[in-house]
């Protein structure tokens, strides 16, 4: 199978960073983004299938981005990653942007970060499955 | 007898001409006594008009005036004790003195009684006599007139008060009643022609809501002359009367009875229990109000600490969450490390047992350095070490949780010495996270000496404005970022300190009502509408400073908080 694509956004680098080196050896494409801006112009020139977004980000925030993708590339899982866990974010997130997966900051790697990524890919090809059927 | 007449003259009579009306039909008579008038001696001087009936009588008095009518009873138009009664109804003023026949004296006294003043037998008229009786006869007149207007002085003012007024003597019996106690009482006719007090105390003590109370108090008065008594008597019909009681003594110690007097105060005392009423709701809404003051004050506390404490929770999980995913990471090369350590390891053994000469002393070289390394210590640790780290990571993801779910209750606040420029700096780091995203804040902090102050309440105060700012400059949804400046400074009364904004201004109609409680031009749910007038209790009345706002609708506004120096802390503090 083709390999898919997964684009992280996230206004600090070091979150990025940390991402980079604990999806090194997954099977699948990483790309990063620091900001909601840079992430449009990404997903104009890369094919993504997975986005994971931070939620609180200066100028664009992840809520607005994912409504974005969610209108203009309606078949890329949209996920988020933020360190705000008050019920209304999460409400937000989820009847505004339609998130497939909401991982809230700090996250563990192995144990829910990896298998939602991949969760999200294998909800991806489903989907791709079920649109060709 | 000349003499006796002039002292009383004198005495009695300050006129020096008296006019007398003479009426008498037979002439001779009336001729006679002319002439004894006229024979008076000086000073007194007699002018008698003569009428020989009662219509001419009734004429003379029409036309002149006289200070005395000499009458004869037998009239050919009138006759007897009628021809009194008709000169009275025309002239009741002018004193009458009856001339009768020598057999007569009954008819005199008659006279007397049906309103003249004296009598005089026709043949026993003499100077001295006629003109005695004549001078007494306007005297008592004079005495009677004064009385009777003393009298309807009295009674006027009597009725003429606001008060119910009834005078009984000691037999209660009344002495005299005025018609405001009437209107009061409603008293029926029949109560109020009865003489006897008696029957009007039992319909009073009827009326009251305590008779039995009302009786044996007025009964205590009746035994007891000389007490006094105010009452406020309550009625069943609810109606109020303010009543008094007292001796009526003449100056002469003369005990005439007792007064009783009565004033509607029902208005008044509705009046007082509707303030009594009034007052204790004020009092009690009061009170719900400070309580419920102090319970929003304290969710608005709440509110922004838990808001802090969710921005400041949000900030640790950014570099918590990359270190915990990186350590984890670290934990995989770990051990992809030992891995590979282990084939290393089973490696130098080999080359130990088998190996040449050469491979062997650089194999134990290497088993020297790795002792040297401590790395048997160090590969047994690492687990340990992985273990520690982390449950440390563990905990602060936890004490972070806490942190979200972090609220305290209200401190009573003690003041203390207060360096405003590194309260400015702390409120700042604790709001960074609220307001870095749509703000700049520039600070220029002077040189400004410490004041006294609650240092967590005012940091509450620059906090509460900074956010304000902010959500201002957020409210524009503008493209750049916003900008905010913290300037402080020191005058001679004041260290002061202004928060300014460039975001959309306060009109100013609104300069007061934005410290008004619950005024809030943010959305519902938004603010509380307590922030700033929270700020300005603490900085006007708690710590008797200013709080002041200017502003420009478009440019933005400025908020100005000066705290007092006061004392000994004008030393100056480099911010």
């Amino acid at each position: 199978m083709e390999k898919r694509t997964v684009l992280f956004v996230d206004d600090e680098e070091q979150i990025l960073r940390s991402l980079k080196r604990g999806l090194f050896d997954e099977a699948y494409i990483c790309l990063f983004a620091n900001s909601a801006k840079e992430a449009l112009k990404m997903l104009k020139e890369n094919e993504v299938h997975v986005i994971v977004t931070d939620m609180r980000m200066p100028e664009m925030g992840g809520l607005e981005l994912l409504k974005i993708v969610k209108v203009e590339y309606p078949q890329i899982v949209r996920m988020a990653l933020s360190g705000y866990t008050q019920i209304t974010t999460l409400l937000t997130a989820i009847n505004q942007a339609e998130i497939y997966k909401y991982i809230t900051k700090p996250w563990k790697l192995e144990e829910e970060f990896k298998p939602s990524i991949r969760a999200a890919i294998d909800f991806y090809n489903a989907s791709l499955a079920q649109q060709k059927a | 007898m000349e003499t006796e007449t002039t002292e009383i003259t004198q005495v009695l009579i300050d006129k020096d001409l008296i006019k007398v009306l003479l009426v008498e039909d037979d002439a001779i008579d009336r001729l006679l006594i002319e002439r004894v008038l006229g024979g008076c001696p000086q000073p007194i001087e007699f002018a008698a008009d003569g009428a020989g009936s009662l219509s001419a009588a009734v004429e003379c008095l029409s036309n002149g005036k006289y200070d005395v009518i000499l009458l004869d009873l037998m009239l050919p138009d009138s006759k007897g004790l009628e021809t009194i009664r008709r000169i009275k109804e025309i002239n009741s003023h002018v004193p009458i003195v009856v001339l009768t026949g020598l057999d007569d004296e009954q008819t005199g006294f008659s006279a007397i009684k049906t309103g003249a003043m004296d009598y005089l037998v026709k043949d026993q008229v003499l100077t001295n006599v006629l003109v005695r009786t004549i001078r007494y006869a306007i005297e008592r007149n004079r005495m009677q007139e004064a009385l009777r207007t003393k009298t309807a002085l009295l009674e006027a003012q009597t009725n003429a008060t606001i008060d119910g007024i009834l005078v009984t003597d000691e037999k209660q019996k009344r002495v005299l009643i005025n018609q405001q106690i009437i209107k009061l009482f409603a008293l029926p006719q029949h109560l109020v022609e009865n003489e006897d007090g008696k029957p009007l105390l039992r319909y009073i003590a009827d009326k009251v809501k305590n008779p039995e109370q009302f009786i044996k108090k007025v009964s205590f008065l009746y035994s007891h002359r000389n007490e006094k008594s105010r009452d406020e008597l309550e009625f069943k019909n609810g109606m109020t009367f303010d009543g008094y009681s007292s001796p009526v003594v003449s100056k002469d110690g003369k005990y005439f009875g007792r007064i009783w007097t009565f004033r509607d105060i029902s208005y008044r005392k509705k009046a007082e229990s509707t303030t009594v009423l009034a007052y204790s709701r004020v009092v009690q809404t009061n009170r719900e109000l400070r309580e419920m003051q102090s319970q929003l004050v304290q969710t608005e506390k709440l509110a922004s600490i838990g808001q802090l404490a969710a921005g400041i929770a949000h900030e640790m999980n950014n570099p918590v969450g990359f270190v915990a995913s990186n350590f984890e990471t670290l934990e995989g090369y770990v051990t992809k490390f030992e891995s590979l350590m282990l084939i290393h390891e089973n490696l130098l053994k080999e080359v130990k047992s088998v190996g040449s000469e050469s491979l062997r002393k650089k194999a134990e070289m290497v088993e020297s350095t790795r002792n040297n390394m401590k790395m048997d210590f160090v590969l047994a640790d690492i687990q340990q070490l992985c273990k520690d780290s982390k449950d440390g990571l563990h905990r602060v993801t936890g004490i972070i949780q806490s942190l979200r779910d972090f609220s305290r209750i209200d401190q009573p606040g003690a003041f203390s010495e207060y360096k405003i420029n590194e309260g400015i700096l702390a409120t700042l780091v604790v709001v960074g996270n609220e307001i870095k995203y749509h703000c700049d804040v520039k600070t220029e902090l002077g040189e400004v000496p410490a004041v006294t102050c609650n240092p967590g309440q005012i940091n509450q105060v620059m906090l509460n404005i900074i956010v304000n700012a902010s959500q201002a400059v957020t409210s524009q949804e503008r493209q750049g970022m916003g900008n905010i400046t913290i300037k402080t400074y020191a005058t001679d009364k004041h260290v002061v300190c202004e928060i300014s904004d460039d975001g959309p201004g306060i009109p100013k109609e609104l300069f007061t009502k934005i410290f008004d409680p619950f005024f809030t031009t943010k959305p519902v749910g938004k603010g509380t509408g307590l922030g700033l007038s929270v700020s300005y209790d603490i900085i006007v009345n708690k710590h008797k400073g200013k709080l002041l706002v200017d502003s420009v609708v478009g440019k933005g506004a400025t908020f100005t908080i000066k705290l007092p120096l006061t004392g000994n802390n004008q030393t100056p503090n480099v911010g």
